[in-house]
């Protein structure tokens, strides 16, 4: 049996590796235009689109820079924090009738900032914070925002502190969702706490109504999935699916890999050997799929399915940072190797043959004690629906890790790296096209045409 | 005394209104002009008995003192004119100098300081084989006789055609050079006004003083003479002060009135003249009247006290030099442009005619000429205004601004409204005689030809030596546009010869509004055997000084004078019909087709090599220009190939320009040599490779080369063979690095596009470092040591051209012409691509023929290379930087040697 199963897991990474070679022809990619962006000094760790046209980046240097996608023109550096940047957001609020897009920064320098990014004017900022904040989240519809630290802060759009909880561990709050009833997800270390909003009159205050304490590891990633559902992923592969109303268990899901296979009988080889990284470190949903970078694999499930839809074991060389479920089925990774994968789900050809190899994860529904249940091999193939995750193409420019990226639809992509620089991947073609347009407006504007 | 001067035709036009307008043909921009070739002689079949070695410029003065003499040369006199007398040489070119106005009895009233106009002229002395673009200017010293000093900058060359072609680019820089002297004469002459005013106020008050004590005093008579000395003193200053106001207004006069000239034609004695200029301006300079003739040496004013420093006696002083009459920055600027200037009018006539018709016409390719043209063909000499005379269709490109306060004139109108008489003074010795030989020469043999040079050629020659001839002005020059030109010609008053002019003066016809503020004047020439009326009679519309012409090699006025020691260079030139080609060297009975270039591909056809004493590989010379992307680089690149100055059988003296500007002239000689050794790295490329095309094609298509290798020399030379294929990514990079040891960055992909590599970088004792193989889908990589290519597989047919085995080119120049040739097709196509405007928008419903060639005909390959050149043009012309790096997902293929 464990013979079969090793014997498997080899077959399987071969034919992995194989597909991951995709080779120099890559006739889905589209990107055969590059744009180098340089002007940060350090790592570059965070992307916000701020309109069509601009989006921020903001990194280890303390600097926030604005871009013209387009033209990859450096529009303006907004200077103010002396140490590195933990989180940005972009915050859309309404003046006079007008949609105004600023940007709210949070440093490590306990300071908070709101940036103009028209101006580069930093109108807003508080500095003498407690400690720094790890995440932001911007409650449109309260017109009020979230800071995340070791406590939780609520401000108004003027900057001013509404209510805050109490000191909470040194862990701190990394990741806060928004649920519906004005109540809040925010994921602290192992727990996921569930703060309330009370508002009345103008007076906000919060408290925290519930301690779900089911991962078993540091919770990574909390996102939004879709209006009932959240999800949670943990250090050691645990994805929780949660109902946003009455916080329950949706789905478990504990991401194992090959891993359970070994237990017990080669548990000496094991701590010996470089474990296999299966720690969630971030996900992206599109309502309906979620994606999760589980160490250097990728895994999507369908939420409404409650069913694993298809995975990669080993997608990149190293640990996927950032992951984003597009519209048409295509999904892209980027990696500590350096690399941007786009990825497109595909139907098998062959159903059975691709499943059994490899995938020992536990599928189960309602808690982890059915994590156990059975030789995985047996049931992967009773999935339905599974698919393949197929690589389409990679971008390969970065000489460091590519921390994450945003898309801009046609405009192009742009990917924000370790090696201090961002890129811009456009398609080519297009870009042509609109250089050609260009050209030929320039002309009639010279009446030379 | 002169005897009969040298009368040369120095142009011939062919009339171009034989041209059949064919709607094929290229714009005018665009097209060519025939060589100004003259029939009976290549420009490097003729002899130069010139014992100079190569071209100079000299610069000499007319010192009231020993009479004209030599200042300097550029190059310094040891370089450039070996036994060349420049004494002799510059008592010729100083003897015909219009404007010097020198002596006059003493007592007119106020001075007048003669802002007069330089004079360009073309003079040729024969006998030693030299001729000479000359520029007179003024200098103002105060201490000198008039306040003038006048001076004369020649550029001095054994060729008269170069001569001729490039006077109005002489003209242009020598007036900057000129302007520039002047500018720092009147800024020191300023200030030595008004020390002397100084000087003289001073001078006045001790006058002063002493005629009030001596008044108390007695004796009469000294005080009479104090009385007289005070007057003299105060007439001093007011005409100093005078002189103070004219020379510190000249500038702003001169800009508030481009037209504005005030030329002072005559410098007869006692010759009062209203001046027009003046009264129509406001009256500026001066009074109404004025002589503007002082009092000099002959009648010494009186002694001053030490303090004022006039002299009585200047013969005693040594006369200021250069550096003292100019500022010194000025006078620093001014050797510096003769310096450029000598350098930029290095070489052969020929190369200097075809580097700028090619520039003339790359200037006209904006769009795309950034692309493998070479940057300095393009940008350099921006100083340098092309305009190649007698030719005719390439559009002149606006003159660059000179200097502010020279004002030159820019449209054809103001060339020629600025017609107008000068009397020519010449020594007051040989007054007489000179006199009388002021006259208009024109073509009097080629009477035959009149219909047809509607205003032909005018010779015009003044001799005041025995063979010194004008052979052209700038007027002339300027004015080709024969059309016009006759008509202002016919409404110019009529020709008059100095003589005609003395009569004029006394007539009160002496001063002449020019509206155009520079080098008009022109020098008459003068010829016993052709008087003024019969060439009226003969040549209605040829005005003595104005020399209109046309510059064809069809037509050739040549004038057979008796005492003639200059051959006609180019004279008589047969008629050539006018739609033979493109050629222009035509002489049908000895012409025979020497070399064929034709790949098949290849639009460069030709040539008719002359059958006699030149070998085939003349024939480059002769390959039109019409059919060659960068005729300049026509120019051989070493002294082995087929350019010889004017020929191998000339006397050694005769092959004196062209193997000087080989050490010296970095910029062409450079560009020269560094062509032929582009070229021939580039052919041992081809020859080492068999898979080259594959490595040219990555060039082509943008993506980026490595040559990899271990040993420095081998990978730049092979960086420098593929350079050959590069097109730049615009007008400001080139992208080539050739030799690199530290890791390759991103940013380097973007700015580089050939790379040479150094393989020892990386510590690592594989194939590749690691960088190159991180990035290997962007670069393609030549290993120099394995001696194996890694890139993209080119199947298409564009580039096969450039890389055919058999073509048998031995000469690194010729392949890179070659290249040039066959990339200057692709950069049509590609511009083609880039404009045609249902390319872009393909909905449209009628698609071009051209479109639909593109997308079914032009392999895949190809298109590429199209592709990524109409990018490039596309981002120059948005003016754009490329900061894009654009790449394709193309299967590598490695090729092994």
């Amino acid at each position: 049996m464990l013979r079969w199963i090793l014997g498997g897991r080899e077959a399987q990474g071969t034919v992995e590796s194989a597909a991951l070679f995709i080779g120099e022809e890559q006739p889905k990619n589209c990107f055969t235009e590059m744009q180098v962006l340089k002007g940060h000094f350090d790592i570059v760790r965070f992307l916000v689109q701020i309109d069509d046209l601009r989006f921020a980046s903001a990194g280890d240097d303390g600097l926030v820079l604005i871009w013209n996608v387009e033209t990859g023109d450096h529009l303006i550096e907004l200077r103010g924090h002396t140490q590195q940047i933990t989180a940005m957001i972009s915050y859309t609020f309404i003046r006079g009738g007008n949609a105004h897009t600023a940007l709210i920064t949070a440093s490590s320098d306990r300071t908070l900032s709101l940036w103009d990014p028209d101006s580069g004017n930093r109108v807003q900022n508080i500095s003498d914070l407690q400690s720094p904040v790890k995440c932001l989240l911007v409650l449109v519809r309260l017109d009020v925002w979230l800071s995340g630290g070791n406590e939780l802060c609520v401000w108004n759009r003027d900057f001013e502190l509404q209510c805050k909880t109490v000191h909470h561990s040194d862990a701190g709050i990394s990741a806060m969702v928004e649920l519906p009833k004005n109540f809040i997800a925010a994921a602290m270390d192992k727990e996921i706490v569930i703060f309330k909003l009370n508002l009345s009159g103008s007076d906000i205050a919060v408290m925290a109504m519930r301690h779900l304490a089911d991962h078993q590891d540091t919770i990574h990633s909390l996102i939004h999935v879709n209006d009932g559902l959240f999800a949670s992923g943990s250090h050691i592969g645990e994805l929780i699916i949660w109902d946003s109303v009455d916080w329950t268990i949706q789905a478990y899901e504990h991401i194992l890999w090959e891993e359970p296979a070994r237990d017990g009988q080669s548990e000496f080889k094991l701590n010996h050997q470089k474990p296999i990284e299966r720690s969630i470190q971030h996900m992206s949903s599109d309502g309906e799929y979620i994606v999760a970078a589980v160490g250097s694999g990728l895994y999507v499930y369908n939420v409404l399915m409650k069913s694993v839809v298809a995975y990669r074991r080993i997608a990149h060389d190293s640990n996927v940072l950032h992951t984003v479920l597009q519209q048409d089925g295509c999904l892209m990774s980027c990696s500590e190797d350096g690399s941007v994968r786009m990825w497109e789900l595909q139907d098998l050809p062959l159903p059975a043959e691709p499943a059994s190899s490899g995938f020992f994860g536990m599928f189960g529904t309602f808690g982890r004690s059915s994590k156990q249940t059975g030789p995985p091999a047996k049931k992967i193939p009773e999935v339905p629906g599974l698919r393949s995750l197929e690589l389409i193409g990679d971008l390969i420019g970065h000489s460091g890790a590519v921390q994450m990226f945003l898309s801009f639809k046609e405009k192009g992509l742009v990917t924000c790296s370790t090696d201090h620089l961002l890129i811009v991947w456009k398609d080519g073609e297009f870009q042509s096209q609109l250089r050609s347009l260009a050209v030929f407006q320039k002309l009639q504007e010279n009446q030379e045409l | 005394m002169i005897s009969s001067p040298d009368l040369v035709a120095y142009t011939k036009e062919t009339d171009f209104s034989e041209i059949v307008k064919d709607p094929s043909v290229l714009p005018e921009e665009l097209s060519v002009p025939l060589y100004p070739y003259t029939g009976d002689t290549t420009p490097w079949s003729k002899t130069s008995g010139a014992n100079f070695t190569k071209d100079f410029i000299l610069l000499s003065e007319f010192s009231e003192q020993v009479g004209p003499q030599p200042l300097l040369t550029v190059p310094p006199e040891t370089k450039a004119c070996g036994t060349f007398d420049l004494n002799h040489f510059s008592l010729r070119i100083m003897s015909v100098d219009y404007q010097t106005s020198l002596t006059g009895p003493a007592g007119c009233g106020s001075l007048k300081l003669n802002f007069v106009e330089d004079s360009k002229v073309v003079l040729g002395d024969s006998r030693e084989g030299a001729f000479a673009y000359v520029h007179h200017l003024t200098l103002y010293d105060l201490e000198a006789r008039g306040f003038v000093r006048p001076l004369c900058l020649a550029y001095v060359s054994s060729d008269e055609n170069k001569i001729i072609q490039q006077f109005q680019q002489l003209s242009t820089e020598f007036s900057k050079v000129s302007e520039c002297l002047k500018t720092g004469n009147r800024k020191n002459f300023a200030n030595e006004l008004e020390i002397k005013l100084r000087d003289l106020e001073h001078t006045r008050v001790v006058l002063l003083r002493e005629i009030e004590r001596e008044d108390k005093g007695s004796c009469p008579t000294p005080l009479a003479n104090k009385g007289d000395e005070l007057a003299s003193v105060e007439k001093f200053i007011q005409e100093y002060k005078s002189l103070l106001k004219q020379v510190t207004c000249y500038q702003t006069r001169k800009l508030r009135d481009s037209e504005y000239s005030p030329y002072e034609p005559d410098d007869l004695p006692h010759s009062f003249e209203f001046d027009l200029d003046d009264l129509r301006h406001g009256q500026l300079a001066g009074p109404v009247l004025e002589c503007n003739v002082f009092p000099c040496t002959d009648t010494p004013s009186h002694s001053l006290k030490p303090i004022n420093s006039i002299s009585s006696c200047r013969f005693d002083k040594r006369l200021k030099t250069l550096e003292e009459l100019c500022d010194d920055y000025f006078h620093q600027q001014a050797l510096q442009q003769l310096n450029s200037i000598e350098r930029t009018f290095r070489g052969d006539a020929c190369h200097l005619y075809s580097q700028q018709l090619c520039r003339n016409l790359l200037r006209n390719l904006k769009s795309t000429n950034f692309l493998f043209e070479d940057p300095c063909d393009l940008e350099e000499e921006v100083g340098l205004q092309i305009g190649i005379a007698g030719q005719h269709s390439v559009r002149q490109p606006s003159f660059l601004p000179a200097p502010s306060i020279l004002s030159a004139p820019v449209s054809l109108e103001s060339y020629v409204s600025c017609v107008e008489m000068v009397p020519i003074k010449l020594e007051l010795g040989g007054s007489k005689t000179e006199m009388e030989n002021g006259g208009v020469v024109s073509a009097s043999d080629c009477q035959e030809n009149v219909e047809m040079c509607v205003s032909a050629l005018m010779k015009t020659s003044i001799s005041s030596g025995d063979s010194i001839e004008v052979l052209g002005t700038e007027k002339s020059f300027r004015s080709q546009d024969s059309n016009i030109l006759m008509d202002t010609a016919l409404q110019r008053p009529p020709p008059m010869s100095t003589t005609a002019v003395l009569e004029g003066l006394n007539q009160g016809r002496v001063t002449t509004i020019r509206t155009c503020s520079e080098d008009s004047i022109e020098v008459l020439c003068t010829t016993e055997s052709i008087l003024p009326e019969d060439l009226r009679a003969s040549y209605p519309c040829a005005i003595d000084e104005e020399s209109p012409e046309q510059e064809t090699d069809e037509k050739d006025i040549s004038h057979n004078q008796e005492d003639k020691q200059v051959e006609c260079v180019y004279s008589v030139g047969n008629k050539v019909p006018g739609d033979h080609g493109a050629t222009c060297m035509e002489e049908p009975q000895d012409f025979y087709p020497a070399v064929t270039l034709t790949p098949p591909d290849c639009p460069m056809t030709l040539t008719l090599g002359r059958s006699s004493s030149q070998d085939a590989c003349h024939a480059s010379e002769l390959i039109p220009l019409s059919l060659l992307d960068e005729p300049c680089r026509i120019v051989p690149d070493d002294l082995s190939d087929c350019f010889s100055y004017r020929s191998t059988t000339a006397s050694t003296t005769s092959e004196c320009t062209f193997p000087t500007c080989l050490p010296k002239n970095k910029r062409e000689g450079g560009t020269r040599r560094r062509r032929g050794r582009v070229g021939r790295a580039a052919l041992q490329f081809l020859r080492q490779f068999p898979f080259a095309v594959h490595a040219v094609f990555s060039l082509l298509c943008g993506r980026t080369l490595v040559v990899l290798g271990s040993e420095e020399a081998a990978v730049r030379r092979l960086v420098t063979a593929l350079s050959v294929y590069m097109p730049h990514l615009s007008r400001y990079r080139d992208g080539i690095q050739p030799w690199t040891s530290t890791p390759l960055q991103l940013a380097d992909l973007l700015n580089w596009k050939l790379i040479g590599f150094n393989r020892m970088c990386c510590f690592t004792y594989t194939n590749m470092p690691h960088c190159l193989g991180h990035y290997s889908r962007y670069l393609s990589i030549l290993d120099v040591d394995q001696k194996t290519l890694r890139c993209p597989v080119y199947s298409g047919t564009l580039l096969n051209p450039l890389v055919e085995p058999r073509s048998h080119f031995k000469r690194g120049n010729t392949y890179f012409m070659f290249a040039q040739s066959v990339q200057s097709k692709l950069v049509t196509t590609a511009f083609l691509l880039t404009f045609s405007h249902g390319f872009h928008t393909p909905r449209r419903p009628r698609e071009s023929t051209w479109t639909q060639c593109f997308h079914s005909e032009i392999h895949r390959d190809d298109k590429k290379i199209l592709n990524y050149l109409s990018e490039l043009i596309k981002l120059h012309f948005m003016e754009v930087p490329p900061n894009v790096l654009r790449f394709s997902y193309t299967t590598n293929s490695i090729f092994k040697l």
